[in-house]
């Protein structure tokens, strides 16, 4: 059962893809984004699935994604901000982690190991951002290059949802190394889930944008 | 032991980051709903000021139609009748000088009339004047007629306004002196007029019988309306402080 979730959990990533893909032409530019993230996102699992397909080890992609992810998401969230100094801010942020990640690949964890301190870092940066649209929504957000609220809003939600869990499992990843495979299996299937939970926060936020 | 413990701890915060989304997304629906409550209230606010500005203006013509009908109508037809009777007459010399006495009389008269008609549609001072001027000869004028108190504040170095704004606070100050003398039964008035940092400022108080705030709030009459109707227009702001008993006071802000 929780082989077979893996087997087929990843793939709903499709789904918020292509209803990206479908409104990408009129699009705005956190919209845009999003978008370019689910590509990401796909084409991370593409390759992820195809080397666990043939045995080999598919860490490196993690480590990869990570720096993709932070500085898609890091982007989509200040595209949203009006407050120059808080843009230039996420941007020295992004840079910051994209340094540590790459240290961390070459110095502090094997490439062939999941890189719980990038990703948890990752987290904790993605769990900010989520509060602060929650907190200062009002004054920050800027209507011209952003989503309409409340697509916005459900975008949001989902992130919040997905890295306040991940969070967790990425900081004690290591701690699951020595348990057996069905019990490590079993952990990273709540990944999935949040995962896919993730992915339908995407799919429903993204169909409204397409509606409005 | 920590494997319980990354497990709980991944659903203890996804649970409280779903808590969270909820609340927040509830929180927004409500802010939502008043907001268009809100708007509803405004269209409907401004669809009752349009519609009193049409009923002022056909009351304000139905009054014009009926000066003009009344004082020059009859005035007019009681020379014509005269003149007739001044050409049909050969009489002596002192029936014809009374008659062009009368026919004198009546011109007089209607050269009057037309002049009160043509001063209550348009002050011919505010032009010539100014705001200041007239708001002057309007308290005299109440002074003369009544046994009110009428005081006017003008602040030093007032400047010239628009003419479209002295119009529009002639027309107020107008509106709240009829105001007060048919149903505030007030012995006072004050008005004051200010110009602070761009920000034209018109105040009238007087001491009558006042008015319920509370009811006030949910339905003005014609007056009010038209003062609203007026300052709004002029992208200004007015707000009335009224209590039973306890006189009745208007601030008019407009932009200048």
């Amino acid at each position: 059962m929780i082989e077979f979730f893996f087997r087929v959990g990843p793939w709903l990533v499709i789904v918020p893809l292509l209803i990206a893909l479908m409104g990408f032409k009129k699009a705005s530019l956190s919209y845009r984004i999003i978008f370019w993230y689910l590509v990401a996102s796909t084409v991370s699992q593409i390759i992820a699935f195809s080397l666990w397909y043939r045995s080999m080890n598919n860490m490196p992609v993690g480590h990869i994604y990570t720096i993709l992810e932070f500085g898609l998401l890091g982007y989509f969230y200040r595209s949203l901000i009006q407050s120059r100094f808080y843009k230039k801010l996420i941007i020295y942020i992004i840079t910051g982690f994209t340094l540590f990640s790459l240290i961390n690949l070459f110095f502090l964890q094997s490439i062939f190991e999941f890189n719980s301190y990038p990703a948890s870092l990752c987290c904790f940066f993605m769990i900010v951002f989520a509060f602060i649209f929650i907190v200062k929504s009002s004054t920050l957000i800027t209507s011209k290059d952003s989503l309409d609220f409340s697509t916005l809003s459900i975008i949001n939600s989902g992130f919040l949802i997905y890295f306040s869990g991940s969070l967790i499992l990425f900081a004690g990843d290591h701690y699951l190394q020595n348990e057996t495979r069905n019990i490590y299996m079993t952990v990273w299937s709540l990944h999935l889930f949040l995962l896919d939970l993730l992915y339908i926060f995407l799919t429903v936020g993204l169909s409204r944008n397409l509606k409005s | 032991m920590i494997l319980w413990g990354i497990i709980i701890g991944m659903l203890a915060f996804a649970l409280l980051a779903g808590g969270i989304v909820y609340f927040n997304l509830r929180y927004q629906k409500q802010i939502l709903q008043k907001q268009n409550e809100l708007h509803k209230k405004e269209s409907e606010h401004r669809l009752e000021l349009l519609k009193t500005t049409i009923e002022i203006t056909e009351k304000e013509r139905k009054r014009i139609a009926g000066d003009l009908h009344d004082e020059i109508g009859a005035h007019l037809s009681t020379i014509r009748m005269l003149l007739n009777n001044f050409k049909n007459k050969s009489g002596s010399a002192s029936e014809v000088e009374g008659l062009a006495e009368e026919s004198k009389s009546l011109l007089d008269n209607t050269i009057s009339s037309v002049r009160i008609i043509s001063h209550n549609l348009l002050p011919p001072g505010l032009e010539k004047f100014g705001l200041v001027n007239t708001l002057e000869d309007l308290c005299s004028s109440l002074r003369a007629s009544t046994s009110f108190t009428v005081e006017l504040n003008v602040q030093d170095d007032f400047p010239p306004l628009d003419k479209s704004i002295e119009l529009a606070l002639y027309r107020i100050a107008q509106e709240l002196t009829t105001n007060s003398l048919r149903h505030a039964k007030s012995r006072n008035m004050l008005m004051a007029l200010t110009y602070n940092d761009s920000l034209i400022s018109f105040v009238f108080e007087d001491d009558g019988v006042g008015l319920d705030e509370k009811s006030l709030s949910q339905k003005k009459g014609l007056g009010l309306l038209n003062i609203e109707t007026r300052t709004l227009a002029l992208n200004g702001k007015c707000t009335f402080t009224t209590a039973i008993r306890k006189g009745f006071k208007a601030t008019i802000e407009i932009p200048g």
